[in-house]
């Protein structure tokens, strides 16, 4: 990642998560599964970025807590968290324990490995406004999965990337990232359009 | 087979129709002329439900007094409170260049208003006809295929949901309330082109074709087909709808004299392709020969296949004679295509309303109980006719 800040890893119960922090302004973690990412790049450039590069596979719900330290360790007292994918029980597990320092969550098209389905998550505890995004051609997990997570979060937004599949940002990375940005900017405001739509104001 | 009358609503008094090109300027419309058209597009509906037409069709389109629906889901809402039995169809909305959203709301509340008998198909639109709503005619059909997709999505999506498209964004979307027919009312696609036919296939879409000759129309549904089967589905008669004009007469001989002198939508085309409609270059219309291959979908860019041959399959009467000639024609075209519903057009230029409703008349009462069993037993061979070629 271009201008890195700082990179580290911190352990719990012999557990590593690495972490890289670059960028400035809000801030904001991403959980990712692959070391390039279009939308970290982009992220990088309009806001300070934490990312966390995590294995494939189910990860040990234990790192929700190492989230957390590394958060305070960079002086991060409130953030937004993104997670791609399988690591959307993660971030769950997170926002979920941490009060308010998750300011906002945003799920990648959620995928559960180990039970293929989300009806075991706290989804009801998640406090935070929740962007859950899926592409119309997914073909790992059904977008239709989205409306369970429209019924259980509280401030729940379930969105569709029309013509992407389960990686979105390699689908529609224009896309993917207007979304994210106007959600990360405006919060649950993200619904109201924010550019003119005068043609000479 | 089906049979679904096409209700045109067009205006009912000459002058406007001596304007040559497209639009015709407002100034040719009186009101109290189009107030009786209305009624009287009303009232043809209904005499055709109790002709026994299965269903009664409106389409979109603007500016011109030859088709005047601009919005088709107003009419087809008039529809519903004088047509009792029959369906409702919406063949269709131009929506490449309409609010996606705003459509998926209206056809959920003519299923409604209907009490579940909607059918609707999508449509891309004439070049022409983009400019009615500012639309860059090289955009319509990524636009098209994603409203499609979009609209669908709306009628069935049980959550709230947004959208992030290409060329739609919604971030808040709760049709409401909610279509009758579920998942949603059978949706057809327009397939004029082999690529119109693969998405309508790989989307779940029954197709609608309109106004080719009957080899291109058994090209365009083998494709189908054969798509279809890709996707795992078998295509019955009643997914497949071809709209055209017909003209029956008591003699051949008569129906002869009808044919020379149909002008039908080539005349239309003719005008869109003068004034305005000139500039998206609607190509110019040789109404004498009839297309030889399947078109460009009017997108525009393959304009020299269009002023070749292809043309936009805006035909002549395609189905015209006796009453026993046309029961004939239409059990052919049915072996060779397997179209299960035809949606027909009795008038246009160069004939008399007379005639018109001549055609009318006979095609309920000696056509339409005829041709009722064409596909019952002989759908099957024609898919397999069809799918062979």
């Amino acid at each position: 990642m271009k201008n890195s800040r700082s990179q580290g890893a911190n352990g719990i119960d012999g557990t590593e998560l690495r972490h890289t922090d670059s960028g400035s302004g809000n801030a904001v973690l991403l959980l990712r599964t692959a070391q390039k990412s279009a939308l970290a790049d982009r992220l990088a450039q309009d806001f300070r970025l934490v990312t966390f590069d995590l294995p494939d596979g189910k990860p040990q719900r234990n790192l929700a807590e190492a989230i957390g330290q590394t958060a305070r360790q960079l002086g991060i007292a409130k953030y937004c968290l993104i997670a791609e994918s399988e690591l959307a029980e993660l971030a769950i597990a997170h926002a979920t324990r941490s009060g308010d320092s998750v300011e906002a969550l945003i799920l990648l098209a959620p995928a559960y490995p180990s039970n293929d389905n989300s009806d075991d998550l706290p989804l009801e505890e998640i406090s935070a406004p929740t962007l859950v995004l899926f592409g119309t051609r997914d073909q790992v997990v059904p977008p239709e999965t989205g409306r369970n997570y429209a019924r259980r979060i509280p401030k729940c937004f379930y969105t569709l990337v029309y013509d992407a599949g389960h990686d979105i940002g390699v689908d529609r990375p224009q896309s993917l990232y207007a979304v994210v940005r106007d959600f990360l900017e405006h919060r649950e405001k993200f619904i109201i359009p924010h550019q003119s739509s005068a043609i000479n104001p | 087979m089906k049979a679904s009358f096409f209700c045109t609503n067009s205006y009912l008094s000459p002058e406007p129709f001596q304007h040559r090109g497209w639009p015709t300027p407002p100034r040719w419309s009186r009101p109290d002329v189009s107030v009786r058209s209305m009624e009287f597009a009303l009232e043809q509906a209904r005499l055709a439900e109790e002709a026994g037409f299965d269903w009664i069709a409106c389409s979109e389109h603007h500016y011109t007094p030859a088709l005047q629906t601009a919005n088709p889901n107003i009419f087809a809402a008039a529809l519903t409170r004088v047509v009792k039995r029959a369906r409702i169809a919406v063949l269709g909305p131009l929506v490449s260049m309409t609010n996606p959203v705003r459509t998926a709301e209206e056809l959920a509340m003519l299923d409604q208003l209907s009490g579940g008998r909607l059918v609707a198909l999508f449509l891309r639109g004439t070049p022409n006809e983009f400019l009615a709503y500012g639309v860059n005619p090289q955009e319509t059909r990524a636009r098209t295929q994603e409203a499609s997709e979009l609209i669908v999505r709306a009628l069935t999506e049980p959550e709230t949901f947004g959208w992030e498209g290409r060329y739609f964004r919604f971030r808040t979307v709760a049709v409401w309330p909610r279509a009758i027919q579920q998942p949603h009312p059978p949706l057809f696609y327009s397939g004029n082109s082999i690529e119109s036919a693969s998405f309508a296939a790989r989307n779940g879409f029954g197709l609608g074709v309109s106004f080719y000759p009957p080899h291109l129309v058994a090209q365009l549904t083998t494709h189908y087909r054969q798509e279809c089967a890709k996707w795992g589905s078998r295509v019955v008669p009643d997914q497949l709808v071809y709209r055209t004009f017909v003209g029956v007469a008591d003699s051949d001989k008569e129906a002869d004299g009808m044919k020379t002198r149909f002008l039908g939508l080539g005349a239309i085309v003719a005008s869109m392709s003068q004034g305005r409609g000139a500039v998206v270059g609607l190509p110019a219309m040789d109404l004498s020969p009839a297309p030889r291959e399947v078109g460009t979908d009017a997108d525009g860019r393959n304009l020299a296949a269009d002023k070749g041959q292809a043309g936009f399959g805006f035909g002549g009467l395609q189905f015209c004679g006796s009453p026993d000639t046309v029961v004939k024609q239409i059990a052919d075209f049915h072996e060779l295509t397997g179209i299960g519903v035809l949606d027909v057009s009795f008038g246009g230029a160069g004939l008399t309303p007379e005639e018109a409703q001549r055609s009318f008349r006979l095609f309920s009462s000696e056509v339409l109980p005829r041709i009722r069993s064409i596909g019952s037993g002989s759908s099957a061979r024609a898919e397999s006719t069809a799918t062979a070629k």
